[in-house]
């Protein structure tokens, strides 16, 4: 087998290559619950890619599974055209600095023993101390905190060191999985604007985990809409957003509270009937049909496949007369 | 006369006094929104008036239908509450016993505050279930709440709050932990109840969204202190403190609706909310504010004006 190392150095890589590749990827855990049913899309170099959905239908795991904190039951995640589906730990260690995760919790992801200094320098002490005080300085920590402990610093403090970790090794993809979630509202606009600051600079790639759709429109070139498992959208934000072509996707963005009274008391909203249903007991068919207002008799036994509609994937028989 | 009037409220743990001199007013079928950043104190001021904070010292006065309530019995206030105010939380599971069933725990509250018989508090119970869109209520009646989903919980503990008819509703977040989709089920429900019943309603909320969808009046919190007070329309679309200012500008696509606008920089507050034990002098905003001047580092600014009250220095010339 070639060695990864030289994968990843080899200078042959296309340009048009993308930086991360996933196809057909599923996961089910033990018990049967078959939390990712063949999810496939691509992500460019610089590009960020957003990733929606309700609770429970697969985000954390889909990123996860890319990052390899977890190892996929089928399908296949190429980064810079290597297969890294199955390598073992050992294996993906040298493409640990390429792909990075940054979670929910700041907290619960540091080492509360360890000061902000061993964090970033990392366990095997990759970086000086001046390269860690450079680091922190960038996402706009002070010098003086490279000695302190992760309960020192608040919430968006906290994130601030989980960020200049994560850029430590010089990655190309960083997975965000609700980074911003927990953060007050002044602070998240300031945590968006410095990882678009850094992706501009570094010209990192994204994928952008997150249930608040206005900040997604906002961070991400293009959105993948999740439904129990699968992607029932995927396209260009601009246009998902303005013209959604899939029933869920139309009622998900029609629930997002908007900050403006007047645009709120015209708003036509599409209400769901019911909760998300659970994925260790799927519907047949479209999964989406028991509580789909456009269902017919077909949605109930056959399952929609993803297909081009409107300069996007969608995975809905009746996505062309729906608009 | 207003259903609820909060004339300068301040609330201390100890020798911290993290709520300072918070004065608003609820009407019968109206909902204020009260925003703000953590530990602003949205929290700790509508405990204060449910008479729910044990080892604060609570000062100000807060009337309820005419009556005053600081200082109250505690008799008199455990009489009111549930009966004719009622509070629903973020996380309902925490507010509802695990061993008991969920039409228990509604009939239970209804027996306390309206001496109802076992048989008719059990009917009232599966009554209200329905009221909230609980399917099949007469027999989830008899179920436990874990057998019950988040949004489906907070449909119980709106039920059980709701139950005795109150005249008020205090709100904490109520939506926070639920997906959009149920969240705007969420929302509907207590719309149209508070059109049916004629409920005043206090909703605390950090998502400018929320407050924009329901409320008519909106209170902004900063630091314990309010900073600026008006009808929602008035805040959104012409927002007068430096803060509030802040925090719109902070929304992504704000005024263009959920399709917004793609990228570019937010324009961000600098720097973090303080904590109350740390507070700064004068203005507690001006050590983030752009446009701060001398005085705001060592004058605490009045909350002044009628149809709008605004906390500001700078207020009037800008
Ligand atoms: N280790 C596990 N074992 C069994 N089931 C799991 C495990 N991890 C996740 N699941 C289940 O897989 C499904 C997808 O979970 P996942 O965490 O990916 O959802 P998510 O889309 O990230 O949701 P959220 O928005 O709540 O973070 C859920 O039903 C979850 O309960
Ligand atoms: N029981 C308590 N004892 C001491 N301090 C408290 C207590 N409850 C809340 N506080 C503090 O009061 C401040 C306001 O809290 P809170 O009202 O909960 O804020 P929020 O606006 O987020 O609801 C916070 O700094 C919080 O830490
Ligand atoms: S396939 Fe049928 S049930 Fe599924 S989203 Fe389309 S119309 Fe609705
Ligand atoms: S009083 Fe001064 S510091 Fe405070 S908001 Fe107004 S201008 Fe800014
Ligand atoms: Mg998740
Ligand atoms: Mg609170």
């Amino acid at each position: 087998m070639k060695s990864v190392r030289a994968a990843l150095d080899a200078p042959t890589v296309p340009e048009s290559m993308p930086l991360l590749e996933v196809r057909d990827l599923a996961m089910t855990f033990r018990g049967g619950v078959r939390a990712v049913d063949g999810v496939g899309f691509e992500v460019a170099q610089g590009e960020t890619l957003g990733l929606v959905g309700e609770s429970g239908c697969g985000k954390s795991t889909t990123g996860r599974m890319i990052v390899r904190l977890l190892e996929p039951t089928s399908g296949t995640v190429h980064l810079n055209g290597q297969d890294i589906t199955h390598l073992s730990q050992r294996e993906l260690l040298p493409l640990r600095g390429t792909m990075q995760m940054i979670f929910q919790d700041p907290f619960s992801s540091l080492n509360p023993r360890h000061t902000v200094n061993q964090i970033v320098a990392g366990p095997r002490r990759v970086l000086g101390r001046d390269q860690v005080i450079e680091l922190l300085e960038r996402v706009g920590l002070a010098p003086e905190h490279a000695d302190r402990f992760p309960h020192e610093f608040s919430g968006g403090q906290a994130q601030r060191v989980g960020i200049a970790r994560a850029l430590a090794n010089g990655p190309k993809l960083i997975v965000c999985d609700e980074a911003v979630s927990a953060l007050d509202v002044s602070i998240r606009a300031q945590i968006i604007n410095l990882l678009s600051d850094l992706q501009e600079e570094r010209g990192l790639a994204y994928l952008f985990i997150a249930h608040d759709l206005s900040i997604v429109r906002h961070v991400c070139t293009r959105v993948a809409v999740m439904y129990l498992g699968r992607i029932v959208e995927i396209g260009p934000a601009a246009s998902l957003y303005s013209d959604p072509a899939h029933p869920y996707t139309r009622a998900l963005l029609s629930a997002v509270p908007v900050a403006d009274p007047k645009i709120e008391a015209v708003r036509e909203r599409i209400v769901l009937r019911g909760d998300p249903p659970s994925p260790a007991a799927p519907p047949p068919g479209c999964s989406f049909h028991p509580r789909c207002a456009l269902a017919q008799r077909r949605c109930e036994s056959e399952a929609p496949q993803l297909r081009e509609v409107r300069g996007r994937k969608v995975a809905c028989h009746y996505a062309e007369t729906s608009a | 006369m207003s259903l609820l009037r909060v004339d300068d409220l301040s609330v201390a743990f100890g020798r911290v006094r993290v709520v300072d001199g918070v004065s608003f007013t609820v009407d019968r079928g109206r909902t204020l929104g009260i925003v703000g950043e953590s530990g602003s104190g949205k929290s700790v001021s509508t405990l204060a008036i449910m008479g729910l904070l044990r080892g604060a010292s609570v000062t100000g006065s807060v009337t309820f239908d005419g009556e005053e309530l600081v200082g109250a019995p505690e008799g008199r206030l455990r009489s009111l509450r549930g009966a004719r105010m009622s509070m629903i939380f973020q996380d309902p599971l925490s507010s509802l016993h695990p061993f008991y069933t969920v039409g228990e725990q509604i009939a239970e509250a209804y027996r306390l505050h309206k001496k109802a018989s076992r048989k008719a508090a059990h009917e009232r119970a599966v009554e209200m279930l329905g009221e909230v869109g609980i399917p099949a209520p007469r027999r989830r009646a008899r179920e436990h709440p874990h057998r019950f989903s988040g949004g489906m919980r907070q449909r119980v503990m709106i039920a059980m709050a709701l139950a005795c008819e109150p005249d008020l509703l205090i709100a904490d977040e109520p939506t926070t932990a639920l997906d959009v989709t149920v969240q705007a089920q969420i929302l509907e429900l207590i719309q149209r109840l508070q059109s049916e019943y004629g409920l005043g309603i206090i909703m605390i909320t950090h998502d400018l969204g929320v407050v924009a969808r329901i409320a008519d009046d909106v209170l902004v919190m900063y630091g314990g202190r309010a900073a600026e007070r008006a009808a929602s329309a008035r805040v959104f679309d012409d927002p007068r403190h430096p803060y509030t200012q802040g925090l719109l500008a902070s929304v992504p696509g704000l005024g263009r609706g959920i399709e917004g606008s793609g990228g570019g920089r937010l324009r961000a507050i600098p720097g973090s909310p303080p904590s109350p034990s740390a507070f700064p002098p004068g203005c507690r905003f001006h050590p983030r504010c752009s446009v701060a001047l001398d005085i705001c580092a060592t004058e605490q600014p009045a909350l002044l004006g009628t149809v709008r009250q605004v906390a500001c220095h700078r207020e009037g010339e800008m």
